[in-house]
């Protein structure tokens, strides 16, 4: 439609000159990016950056400790200071990253796939199926996520196989939920009850046409998951049940005696403001789009 | 009639989610590889002498068959008998009966400020300018999407270290324990609000706030007489999930700010993977879920007397 107007527009009057920026601004516009949807974008960008290459963003190691450099303040040497064992701060927490983003992302994908799975056995299988996977998710439901975790923790010990295994199960409850509550409108809808008719395989017909339309709400919900997962990694280490002590981790950054956040405040404010920073854009990010899928502006 | 037969419903619904937390334990126990005493004593490098290991095999009856082990089990359970810590050297049930205190007091603070602030929040900002909204909503989704522990150590470093209104260690008389409850309240101020206000927004937006209107009654009146009514149901299901993770909070907010507390007891005891206390505090915890819903279903009668099952 715009394209047909423009070729008439142009067709009449000499060739509007642009500046080479300005396709690209009206694109955003049209778009409806925010201010902070794009510095939410451009962080995260930094950041995936940062997971997958940490050593061109902080080439120094950071695990050298420098015991002449103790609680050495922000510098040109180290733009955020170094910590308790004379570590690089700033190379610490770029080096955290990819653990970081990466068992925050298995761990979401882990509930949404297994989730979406068990909500459709429960929304299209059998009645007994339904009711066992439904008790199944009242009982997960009953317990906090964090004690859920916790209880994994104590049964085999902390390792990230348990760490992964214990997010991934914290909120799977509500994932099972809402796939169940789709797939039971979706198995009466025409277009499914057609495909049926025609005689298609019933397998096909829940993986062609049950399936995309079910898990919908649920991806539309999965970076809201990934941040929600970065934050409880971060808490869990923080606890000291995170990866083990000489890798630098997020929430680990924080752990550091309480007495010293006050005297070397650079090392807690940079985890803190890394931690914060990244769940903050996950969660813009993530709003935008259950904006964007609800049809509001 | 009616009334106590769904709440009679909802008890034994309730029963069963226990019962069947309970028996998932016991497989759990059962179905872990290697020998289920030391998995009860938590792990291998417990060395445990063989004593002690003989006193847990008595104890839980490890060499008797399966169904008289989950028979047995159960009323222990149903005696509030939750085993022994052996880290601790007491009873599960003593530990727990110990500590529950300092979280209780800490959890029951942060509830009513919670619906306090959250009431008052989005009474006051739903349906308002763009601006002012949408600053609100900033801070709110901030709030909500901050981990606890950072807004712990935040309220801490701005209001204890650098202000000093606050003590920062919880032996120092009542005051200590106002930040602990914001730091839980918080959170959870802000999410109730984000969905009190949205579903607010809606209703207010409805052909009966109109005719209010009309009526001739103030902003105010229309906001708490008419619409607020409307918008507790949903609010109060979200609060019932968040109340009943409260104690997921407490682990977070005790660590933070060094407090005595069930939390606290259930990190280390995870850490130093002390399974009967771990779960022990989680069956707690499932009860205390349980309760918390039923309350909740409970109080949507009171509100809206058309939910009636």
């Amino acid at each position: 439609m715009s394209a047909t107007d423009h070729s008439i527009s142009a067709g009449g009057l000499p060739p509007a000159r642009l500046l080479p920026g300005h396709a690209a601004l009206r694109r955003v516009i049209a778009a409806d990016i925010r201010p902070g949807l794009a510095i939410s974008a451009i962080f995260l960008a930094v950041l995936v950056f940062a997971g997958i290459f940490p050593n061109i963003l902080a080439p120094t190691d950071p695990l050298a400790t420098d015991p002449s450099h103790i609680f050495a303040a922000p510098s040109l040497d180290h733009i955020l200071g170094t910590d308790e064992n004379g570590r690089d701060v700033f190379s610490r927490l770029v080096h955290a990253t990819r653990s970081s983003l990466l068992l925050g992302l298995g761990a979401a994908l882990l509930t949404t796939s297994v989730g979406s799975l068990l909500g459709l056995l429960a929304g299209l299988g059998p009645r007994w199926i339904d009711n066992i996977v439904m008790r199944i998710s009242d009982i997960l439901q009953s317990v906090p996520e964090i004690l859920l975790i916790l209880v994994i923790i104590a049964f085999w010990g902390a390792s990230m196989s348990t760490l992964l295994f214990g997010l991934g199960f914290a909120g799977l409850s509500n994932c099972v939920r809402q796939v169940r509550a789709q797939s039971l409108v979706l198995r009466r809808a025409p277009f499914v009850e057609a495909a049926l008719t025609l005689g298609l395989r019933r397998w096909h017909v829940v993986l062609r046409h049950v399936l995309p339309n079910a898990i919908k709400p649920v991806l539309v919900l999965l970076p809201l998951q990934i941040g929600i997962k970065i934050s409880a990694v971060a808490t869990l280490s923080f606890l000291g049940l995170g990866a083990p002590p000489p890798a630098p981790n997020w929430g680990g950054m924080l752990a550091i005696d309480r007495d010293y956040v006050l005297n070397a405040w650079w090392v807690a404010a940079a985890a803190a403001g890394v931690i914060t920073l990244t769940v903050l854009s996950i969660a813009t990010l993530g709003r935008d789009l259950i904006r964007r899928s609800e049809g509001r502006r | 009639m009616k009334h106590l037969k769904y709440l009679a419903w909802r008890l034994a619904a309730g029963a069963f989610v226990l019962w069947a937390t309970a028996t998932i334990i016991f497989v759990a126990i059962n179905l872990t590889p290697g020998d289920p005493a030391i998995t009860v004593l938590g792990s291998p490098e417990a060395l445990p002498t063989p004593a002690v290991l003989a006193l847990i095999r008595s104890e839980y009856g490890f060499n008797e068959p399966m169904h008289t082990q989950y028979f047995h089990y159960l009323l222990r359970l149903l005696h509030g008998n939750f085993g022994e810590s052996y880290r601790l050297h007491a009873p599960v049930a003593h530990l727990i009966g110990q500590q529950i205190g300092a979280s209780a007091k800490l959890i029951l603070g942060a509830i009513p400020l919670a619906l306090g602030v959250a009431l008052v929040l989005a009474v006051s900002t739903a349906k308002r300018a763009r601006w002012l909204t949408g600053w609100f909503d900033f801070i709110e989704v901030t709030l909500a999407s901050i981990p606890d522990f950072i807004l712990g150590l935040l309220l801490l470093l701005a209001f204890s270290f650098s202000l000093h209104l606050f003590p920062s260690s919880s032996t120092q008389g009542w005051t200590s324990i106002i930040l602990p409850i914001l730091t839980l309240a918080l959170p959870i101020a802000a999410r109730l609000s984000q969905v009190l206000r949205r579903e607010l927004e809606e209703i207010l937006e409805q052909p009966f706030i109109v005719t209010a209107r009309t009526r001739g009654l103030s902003d105010s009146a229309v906001r708490l007489g008419h619409a607020l009514r409307h918008a507790l149901i949903p609010t109060l299901t979200i609060a019932g999930v968040l109340f009943a993770g409260l104690l997921s909070q407490a682990v977070v907010v005790e660590t933070v700010f060094n407090r005595q507390g069930l939390g606290r007891l259930m990190s280390d005891s995870a850490t130093n993977r002390d399974v009967p206390l771990v779960l022990g505090i989680a069956l707690l915890a499932t009860l205390v879920n349980v309760v918390v819903n039923i309350i909740i279903d409970l109080t949507y009668v009171i509100i809206d007397p058309r939910v009636e099952k």
